[in-house]
């Protein structure tokens, strides 16, 4: 199966404009420093031990609360989910062992591996060079990092939607028929293992901008995780009128669960599920740039994919190493490509 | 798992190196051309007040 021509013609227009956009953070940097005449690696080298202090203490800080704090706020998150019952009897055993198998592989498979690039590849491919962009102010940090982590993660998103033979490493976060918060971490561990904005924040961070990633790390999770769960907290902003401004703002610069939700929608032509579109994780932005969004204010009847039969947890978590038993699946042995 | 999908973890692995390396191409070129390029500005300025 190949690729529309159309849509070969959007990425490579679309790709085209990316690397501006990449370069945007920097070249507003650029004629920042230009104008105003800071230098800011001359006090670096002037001050390195404070300056370098203060980000080992920022790190100290904040890696913690990154790393514990944001699945604490996934679990409580869930709990509420489950309180409230929007699960819907539609966590069926199979479904509860592919979401729990997901969230630990992304702990356990993940994790180790990102350290270990962090610790062994990146000095090798970059020599020389840990933390010499160390003097990159924190603000433009922030935003080099905003842009370059999350414009990378739209383009594998959306990738894997658009190319055909790679949407089966994404089928996996998009077969279960409910919303919720462990759906931001159910992923085939290929696709989660080889997702390409990990590395590049990894190799970020080992050039100096170490302070800027926590911050941007902790917002997205929190972004994500809220798109993708049940609990609709951008509802009060489409119901009253007085925040309708805000809730135009909002509904454009970041993933909200509305425009979420309609991504992982199993319908397309009823004006409100759009799985063509909304591939945005943190920002939405990319998608309104690009022309992949679709705003409705309203949620989908249903989600997942229609043709979904179940498949084992094992061959959604590791296909294409394991493959499924259910006849016909994109993932069986012998199962279409794109169904 | 069959040479296909062999193939298949081969090109997907590329799509991913590729979406890595060309945005960490910009910001490593972009940072390094900021530093380089104010830099000599600064020491320009700096000898032309000199030989004032």
């Amino acid at each position: 199966m190949k690729i529309d021509a159309e849509v070969r013609e959007r990425i490579i227009r679309n790709g085209l404009a990316s690397v501006l956009i990449y370069a945007l953070p920097v070249a507003l940097m650029f004629l920042t420093f230009y104008f105003t005449g800071q230098r800011p690696w001359q006090q670096t080298a002037n001050a390195s031990v404070p300056l370098l202090r203060y980000y080992q203490s920022f790190e100290h800080t904040l890696g913690p609360l990154n790393n514990y704090g944001l699945t604490l706020f996934v679990f409580i998150l869930g709990i509420l989910e489950f309180s409230f019952g929007l699960y819907e009897g539609r966590w069926t055993k199979n479904e509860r062992a592919t979401d729990i198998a997901c969230f630990a592989a992304s702990y356990i498979v993940i994790r180790p591996i990102v350290t270990y690039f962090g610790l062994k590849v990146l000095p090798f491919v970059l020599p020389g060079l840990k933390n010499h962009f160390a003097w990159v102010p924190f603000f433009w940090g922030v935003f080099i990092i905003c842009v370059a982590d999350d414009l990378t993660q739209y383009w594998y998103h959306r990738l894997h939607h658009q190319v055909p033979w790679l949407w089966r490493f994404h089928r996996t976060h998009h077969s279960a028929a409910y919303m919720g918060m462990a759906m931001a971490s159910r992923q085939n561990v290929i696709y989660t293992i080889f997702f390409s904005q990990i590395y590049l924040t990894a190799a970020l961070v080992y050039l100096g901008l170490g302070g800027p990633a926590l911050i941007v790390l902790g917002l997205k999770g929190i972004i994500t995780t809220l798109a993708h769960s049940s609990i609709p907290w951008d509802k009060p902003f489409y119901k009253c009128k007085v925040l309708h401004p805000v809730a135009w703002v909002l509904e454009r610069l970041i993933s909200t669960p509305a425009t979420h939700h309609a991504h992982h929608a199993d319908a397309t032509d009823d004006g409100i599920g759009y799985y063509k579109g909304n591939f945005g994780n943190m920002f939405f932005l990319w998608d309104v740039i690009f022309g992949t969004a679709h705003i409705s204010r309203e949620y989908p009847k249903s989600y997942g994919i229609t043709h979904y039969e179940g498949d084992q947890w094992y061959a959604q978590l590791l296909w294409p190493i394991f493959k499924s038993k259910v006849e016909g699946s994109e993932l069986a042995a012998n199962g279409p490509m794109v169904k | 798992m069959r040479l296909q999908d062999v193939t298949l973890l081969v090109k997907k692995i590329l799509v991913g190196v590729v979406a890595t390396a060309v945005p960490l191409l910009i910001l490593l070129g972009g940072l390094h051309f900021t530093r380089k390029a104010l830099t000599s500005k600064s020491a320009t300025e700096q000898i032309s007040s000199q030989a004032k």
